[in-house]
């Protein structure tokens, strides 16, 4: 705790801590400083002038936004000299701004306009004519009117100091000064649109939403993100039932008001025409659009015709880890108690379960690493090249964490550090990136845990212990790890020291370990490494990992997975349902006939082929779902569901931070959500089962009712151990838990022609739900594989040229076209998993023996031109 | 003394008399005051506020930029903008919908009052009368035709200065010309 300082503004006492800027104490005694360039999430500038004060004893007027409080100092806001200098200020300010106000999407929440109000002199003594710029756009979306700048730079410091993208710059002089990307170039950045919230005045306006709206017609609701798992506060704003711009308090919520291109343009989707809209019941071929209580009774004595000529276990579900808490907790009491089937999964099968099974194994918890402590930490290793394209909010703690608070981050994955766009890429960040080959992330963490566990560290590890990792990694070389990952002894051995003799280690975790090959064993190497390293089991120390659907993490908890009951309480083994990937094979195999798809579509997970021929062997598909897909083409039964914006509840974040999800807008036509649909089939199957009385209940019961019993019957649920407990299970698992590691003996050796194939997200879509978001559309439209260019010279391949990839010289290829990127490693490929089912089916598929995770992101391809010229 | 007076009076009605004798003198003069409506109508006086029409500049536009302050200033919620840009100028706002419940409108002329570019006016109709009260639901373009009937005088477009405009814009392009992507 700092020293407390005490001053006077404007006769006010006001007591606050040493280092506070005379603007930020005036705030707190009340008092409202007029200013533009301040802004609390940057340094200051102390270049609008306006926050000017008088301060007795100082020379002149100094500005509040950078003046630090010093003892006894006696400060005055209003004074006639004060006065006369803002208005000063804003006589200057406003001789160039137009009277465009009503035109003016900013118009209602200007900080000029308000500024103006209280501190103008109503009269301008200009009589020149105003400066006229061209109205321009900063690429696609956002729109830029010079006119009405104020200079300020609240955009260029934010884009440099937050985001570190640096897309922006400050150019000319005095009278033409302007705000522009390099050269006047088409910018390509982040696309955050942090540039348009911190903007005072309407300088930089969204293209999407532009003219759609006044600022005093919206209607604001806070509300959780739902494209990744960093759980951002989102406010969605709308005019009547129609989601016209998105916005997020600075300093509110997790992510303190930072966004990024998901969660800033991605909000088409909610008000989408494609939207499905009416309960659809196909017999016969026909599709009959019906009211919910014709589908519910459909649905509910489907599935009971079903139970009773084979039997619950005939019966499967998936749920997507994009519906809310209390959702996949009723799905799984639908499927477990009313149905009485364990066939039950969720889409966190696809990776999330690898880090939950290995996480709960080693320290009986997730929940290790909040922002707060990534900001705190003084060394990152992270194991997710993609981090600033997966999780760009983690990505940003991060990168405050690496620039302001200094920390090392070491990165390793299997890409290049190599920059040529605005967009942030982590090697680039990495103080210390270390570049292993496609693939061997297990044998990358053998080499650190080697080093740590060899090295001479003082950690609360045991001697035994010690010993025992040194044991387990005796059979383990340097030279085979380098012939493997292709990095020396030396770097493993630095990288080590540097990772064990951190104050506060926190590793961070995401794709290329829990969605890739040997998944749960790597995450189980990880906690070893933790372990051996001490930067597990105390306070700011642990493992965080990152999640690609918002809420995966409440799937798992809310017993969405086939092996854990709600609160993480194991299955045991005889009771234990299919997986995702073992229902789809029981479903090919003819022993589930019923799938009830809530939001999952296995098409985009597993081979196709095998999905469709297992889907169509079904005697009942429901299929709830957002949009139209491959499954709701097969359905028996389409439920429409509603977005996220539509219904109330609750999203576990990354960090394990509940958060509750608030309904914006009513349900898109006549969709219901998840929650409403899965209560009135409950209601309907038990009226079948002979209980008469319960289709009587109409009326859902509210949501708030679901999440008191989740509350109270599952006080477990959230695992928040104390530390001792984790060291306890910690020291437990290490007694009785440790093996000996292998490395794989063969290096793969790099062969002409071909590349290493990986799908992977990028920053601008996430799942195939972005896809409906016009915003997102327009940065990324269609599918390009990225490609290094020395790669695509030695193949005299231009950018944007087709190419055609098979899957080790097989018959059928799939063609796109290609796009350069220096943040590849050479001989390798890109592509991402957004758009099109075709490169799916040359990458292979393998299930992870022990939680059943489908991997399938990986693979080789060769790689041929197109010889048809491309106009 | 005046309740004796004030009972004489009730007595012999002199209220009613009085009252009467109005009455007869009009009816003996021959004088008619009833207005013929609709064969005569009345001269209105000035800052009468009948419909709320939309006003055009000289050069044929519509004044209105879709700013929607007419919408937030109307107390009775009749009025109804959309606003969107226009396809023929980019980045210019108009309101691709306005519509005028007259059905719910008080005639107050708060709108007139609010708007920042005089692109409404109270006009004189009021003959309003009709048997479908869907026609009292006005849009635009029916806004527009009462404002050319009411309001033929029409208020010069302003312009801005084509040669500032043209300086600034020559001087910036010789600085940094601009870049776009692909044009190359």
């Amino acid at each position: 705790m700092n020293k407390m300082i005490k001053l006077k503004i404007n006769d006010l006492e006001v007591e606050v801590e040493d280092g506070t800027l005379l603007i930020e104490a005036a705030k707190k005694a009340g008092v409202e400083i007029p200013h533009f360039c301040y802004h609390p999430k940057l340094k200051p500038d102390a270049n609008c002038r306006m926050c000017i004060v008088e301060i007795e004893k100082a020379r002149k007027l100094q500005t509040s936004c950078s003046t630090p409080v010093t003892e006894g100092m006696v400060v005055k806001t209003n004074s006639p000299e004060v006065k006369e200098a803002q208005f000063g200020v804003m006589e200057f300010l406003l001789g160039n701004h137009p009277l465009d106000c009503p035109e003016c999407d900013q118009g209602g929440e200007c900080q000029l306009q308000d500024f103006a109000h209280e501190n103008s002199p109503m009269t301008s003594r200009f009589v020149e004519e105003k400066r006229v710029f061209e109205k321009e756009y900063f690429g696609p979306l956002i729109e830029k009117e010079m006119n009405r700048c104020v200079s300020c730079l609240r955009c260029v410091r934010y884009c440099d100091e937050v985001v570190g993208s640096n897309a922006l710059g400050s150019m000319q002089r005095g009278n033409m000064h302007e705000i522009g990307a390099f050269a006047h170039q088409e910018l390509e950045c982040e696309y955050c649109g942090g540039c348009i919230q911190i903007c005072p005045v309407g300088a930089l306006t969204s293209r999407l939403s532009m003219y759609d709206y006044r600022t005093w017609q919206l209607k604001k609701t806070e509300t959780i993100c739902n494209y990744c798992g960093d759980g951002c506060l989102l406010t969605l704003e709308g005019v009547k039932d129609d989601i016209t711009r998105v916005s997020s308090e600075m300093g509110a919520g997790r992510n303190g008001g930072d966004l990024c291109a998901r969660g800033f343009f991605g909000y088409g989707m909610i008000n989408h025409a494609e939207r499905l809209s009416r309960p659809t019941v196909r017999t016969k071929g026909r599709d009959l659009q019906v009211t919910w209580d014709w589908a519910a009774d459909k649905t509910a004595s489907g599935l009971n015709e079903i139970k009773a000529k084979y039997g619950p276990q005939a019966i499967g579900g998936v749920i997507s880890a994009h519906c809310t808490n209390e959702e996949i907790y009723l799905f799984q009491k639908l499927m477990r108690q009313t149905i009485g089937t364990s066939h039950i999964d969720s889409s966190a099968r696809l990776g999330h379960i690898n880090a939950v099974s290995g996480l709960v194994k080693a320290f009986g918890t997730t929940r290790m690493v909040r922002y707060e402590d990534i900001l705190q930490a003084d060394v990152l290793l992270v194991f997710a090249g993609e981090l600033t394209e997966s999780n760009p909010i983690t990505a940003i703690k991060v990168k405050e964490a690496v620039r302001q608070n200094k920390a090392k981050l070491i990165a390793v994955d299997s890409y290049s550090a190599g920059r040529e766009t605005y967009i942030s890429h982590l090697p680039n960040l990495a103080t210390h990136h270390l570049e292993i080959r496609p693939g061997t992330e297990g044998t990358a963490i053998l080499g650190l845990l080697k080093a740590v566990a060899e090295g001479s560290h003082q950690t609360s590890l045991s001697q035994t212990a010690r010993d025992k990792f040194k044991e387990s990694l005796s059979s383990v070389s340097y030279d085979n790890i380098e012939a493997v990952t292709g990095i020396s002894e030396k770097t493993f051995r630095e990288m080590g020291t540097l990772y064990a003799g951190a104050q506060r280690g926190v590793l961070i975790f995401g794709r290329a370990i829990t969605r890739c090959e040997e998944g749960y064993q790597n995450v189980l190497k990880l906690a070893d490494l933790a372990i051996a390293a001490g930067q597990a089991g105390q306070p700011g120390k642990g493992l965080l990992s990152l999640t690609k659907e918002n809420n995966e993490y409440g799937a798992v908890e809310m017993g969405g997975a086939s092996e854990y009951l709600p609160g993480l309480q194991p299955v045991g083994a005889e009771q234990k349902g299919h997986t995702l990937v073992e229902m789809i094979d029981a479903a090919a195999r003819g022993e589930i006939k019923a799938l009830y798809l809530v939001g999952e579509n296995p098409f985009r997970s597993l081979p196709q082929k095998k999905v469709e021929e297992a889907l169509s062997n079904l005697e009942l598909l429901i299929c709830q779902d957002l949009f139209p897909s491959e499954v709701s083409a097969l359905a028996h039964i389409i439920l429409p569901a509603a977005s996220y914006a539509e219904k109330s509840g609750h999203f576990t974040n990354l960090e394990g931070e509940v958060q509750k999800v608030r309904k914006a807008i009513e349900p898109v036509g006549n969709s219901k959500p998840d929650w409403e649909i899965f209560s009135l089939l409950e209601r309907k199957l038990e009226a079948e089962l002979g209980d008469p009385s319960q289709s009587q209940k109409l009326e859902a019961p509210s949501v708030d009712v679901v999440w008191r019993e989740i509350v109270t019957t599952l006080p477990a649920a959230w695992p928040n151990l104390s530390e001792e407990k984790i060291v306890a299970k910690m020291t437990a698992y290490i007694e009785n838990g440790l093996r000996s590691y292998v490395v794989p003996e063969r290096a793969r050796e790099k062969e002409e022609g071909v590349f290493d194939l990986s799908m992977s997200q990028v920053l601008f879509h996430a799942g195939r739900m972005s896809t409906y978001a016009p915003g997102l559309t327009t940065l990324l439209e269609k599918a390009v594989v990225l490609i290094h260019p020395d790669d695509a010279e030695d193949l005299e391949i231009q950018e944007g040229e087709e190419i055609e990839l098979k899957a080790g010289g097989n018959g059928s290829g799939v063609t796109v076209p290609v796009k350069f990127s220096k943040k590849l490693s050479v001989g390798s490929l890109l592509f991402p998993e957004h758009f099109g089912l075709e490169m799916q089916a040359l990458l292979p598929l393998t299930v992870d023996p022990i939680t059943g995770v489908p991997y399938g992101d990986r693979g080789r391809v060769t790689l041929a031109k197109v010889s048809a010229p491309v106009s | 003394m005046k309740n004796g007076m004030n009972l004489i009076k009730t007595v012999f009605f002199s209220e009613i008399l009085k009252g009467l004798y109005l009455t007869f003198k009009h009816l003996l003069a021959q004088r008619v005051i009833t207005e013929q409506y609709p064969r005569e109508k009345r001269v209105l006086p000035d800052g009468y506020r009948g419909v709320i029409v939309h006003l055009r500049y000289d050069d044929n536009t519509e004044k209105c930029v879709g700013c929607a302050l007419c919408e937030a200033a109307c107390p009775s919620h009749c009025i109804t903008v959309e606003s969107a840009e226009r396809e023929d100028i980019p980045q210019k706002r108009y309101a691709k919908r306005y519509i005028l419940d007259v059905t719910k409108c008080v005639f107050c002329g708060f709108c007139v009052q609010a708007c920042p570019v005089d692109a409404l006016a109270s006009s004189k109709e009021y003959e309003m009368a009709t048997t479908d009260k869907r026609d009292l639901i006005m849009d635009k373009e029916a806004m527009l035709k009462l404002g050319d009937q009411y309001f033929p005088v029409r208020a010069k477009r302003p312009k801005h200065s084509q040669d500032r405009y043209d300086f600034f814009k020559t001087m910036k392009q010789t600085e940094f010309p601009t870049v776009k992507k692909g044009a190359a």
